[in-house]
């Protein structure tokens, strides 16, 4: 690692490898923090912190955590994208709400295995639990990938209806004729949104993936 | 080829993951899930459907890898690496400097609010004690005793090293420096803990620069701020503004709108003032 003290960008390079390679990635290449994360430039990580950490910091802070807790999430974020980015698996249109999902779920992951340590009584060191992570977030990617492929009315109907929405609430709040009409319209959107997950090669890989 | 779901499965289905189904019906909902494939395919896909579009979701679904070893072992590599160990540290070196600067907004942050938390312990005690002395003298008022504008607004000489701004304004209103009281005045913004003291004097300055419809209107502004005890305030200075108009209908009504709650700032005063009528 090379530190360039007095460079209009003051890059502390991280790696060949990470700076440069972006230009191939499935990222936004117009995102100047992303870039700027990706490149190791210390300003553009700081404005992340100043501009986004107070987020993290009140979602961890309302969900049992405390600030050093967020600290920890934001830094295996910053990492997760940092690698997924060079191995080049990840899709990232828009990085602030993309750190922000993957602060979220990094968190969630997090409390639950918490629990379940405390119940096997087992740890995990970073790299590992990361590396994990990676395969569990790839498999949240792709269904968000695969819902947004769905036509505009589709997303909202099953936006409410996977957030609990009952068909009566749905009827009222979108203007639909009939509760059969509202039935019809999510089995179509749901049949539809299945097909498209069913029948990408990603999903049949993931299928063979255990749960717990 | 797979047989699909019907749209009563499909129910089930949700019914059983929003937690809506009977202790029967759960349990026969999970016998099913065990021997019927496409209803268990079906049932992860929406689980993980929800967990990934529902923001409120708090739940997470670990992933065994068993199968993808060797992708796992290479993801692992990467970040084991020494280049990411680095860069982990560059991370950790900007969160550390964060935390610090954040440690020292924090301290300055609580001074502020104990600042202001003085400022309105302060404020409190000017009224209390400015509302004790009016409730002790009030046998003592004459007519002309009522409409001292310097008596009945709060003074911030108490607390001047706490709020030189609230000071100042009050000293140039002292002076009868009143273009200045509007200007400071008008520099306090609306969502600031000062405004109301802002709107009282700016209102007073008004009136003494003998332009009352403002006076009144800023008066109106304060009391429709609905808080107490300024609100109830706003009523009198806009009887005071009336007063020395001698528009007698006016202060009657506004004194018999005092006279509506006991809490109402001069209710004593107003009281007094309506029986000589």
């Amino acid at each position: 690692m090379v530190c360039r003290h007095g460079s209009r960008w003051n890059v502390i390079r991280f790696d060949e490898q990470i700076s440069g390679k972006y230009q191939t990635m499935n990222i936004n290449k117009t995102d100047r923090l992303l870039l700027g994360l990706l490149e190791g430039d210390t300003a553009s990580i700081k404005e992340i912190y100043s501009k986004l950490f107070p987020l993290v910091r009140a979602f961890v802070c309302s969900n049992k955590g405390n600030t050093d807790d967020a600290y920890d999430i934001f830094h295996d974020a910053l990492l997760y994208i940092i690698v997924g980015s060079k191995e080049g698996s990840l899709r990232i249109k828009a990085f602030k709400p993309y750190l922000m999902v993957v602060c979220k779920n990094l968190w969630k992951r997090k409390l639950k295995s918490r629990v379940i340590k405390s119940e096997l009584n087992t740890l995990e060191d970073t790299p590992t639990d990361l590396s994990l992570y990676f395969f569990e977030q790839a498999a949240y990617d792709f269904y968000i990938e695969k819902f947004q492929l769905l036509s505009a009315n589709c997303k909202e109907v099953l936006a409410h209806y996977f957030n609990g929405w009952s068909y009566e609430e749905l009827l009222k709040e979108l203007n639909y004729n009939s509760i059969n009409t509202v039935r019809q319209r999510v089995f179509k959107c749901r049949s539809k949104l299945i097909q498209l997950i069913k029948t990408d090669a990603r999903y049949k890989k993931m299928k063979t993936w255990k749960k717990h | 080829m797979e047989k699909a779901l019907t749209s009563e499965q499909l129910q089930w289905i949700q019914d059983y993951l929003q937690g809506n189904l009977s202790k029967e019906s759960k349990e026969s909902f999970e016998k099913a899930l065990l021997i019927n494939p496409v209803l268990r395919e079906e049932f992860d896909i929406q689980k993980k459907l929800i967990n990934s579009l529902n923001e409120d979701s708090m739940d997470w679904e670990f992933t065994d890898t068993n199968s993808e070893k060797k992708e796992l072992e290479q993801i692992k590599k990467q970040f084991s690496s020494k280049q990411i160990q680095g860069v982990s540290q560059s991370i950790q070196s900007i969160a550390q400097e964060h935390r610090l600067e954040q440690s020292e907004k924090d301290d300055s942050t609580s001074s502020i609010r104990k600042y202001l938390w003085l400022a309105g312990v302060a404020s409190i005690l000017v009224l209390c004690i400015l509302a004790f002395r009016w409730y002790m003298h009030v046998e003592q008022l004459d007519d002309s005793m009522y409409s001292n504008w310097i008596t009945e607004l709060p003074s911030f000489q108490v607390k001047s090293d706490l709020s030189d701004v609230l000071s100042n304004m009050e000293n140039a209103f002292v002076e009868e420096r009143y273009q200045e009281v509007l200007n400071v005045s008008n520099s306090i913004q609306a969502d600031h803990d000062y405004y109301p003291f802002a709107l009282m004097y700016r209102g007073a300055a008004y009136h003494k620069l003998d332009q009352n419809e403002q006076a009144l209107d800023v008066f109106d502004k304060l009391y429709n701020l609905q808080i107490m005890p300024e609100s109830s305030m706003a009523l009198w200075f806009k009887w005071m503004v009336f007063n020395e108009e001698n528009n007698t209908t006016e202060m009657k009504k506004i004194a018999e709108i005092i006279l509506q709650d006991k809490q109402n700032y001069n209710y004593i005063k107003a009281k007094e003032w309506l029986e000589k009528q």
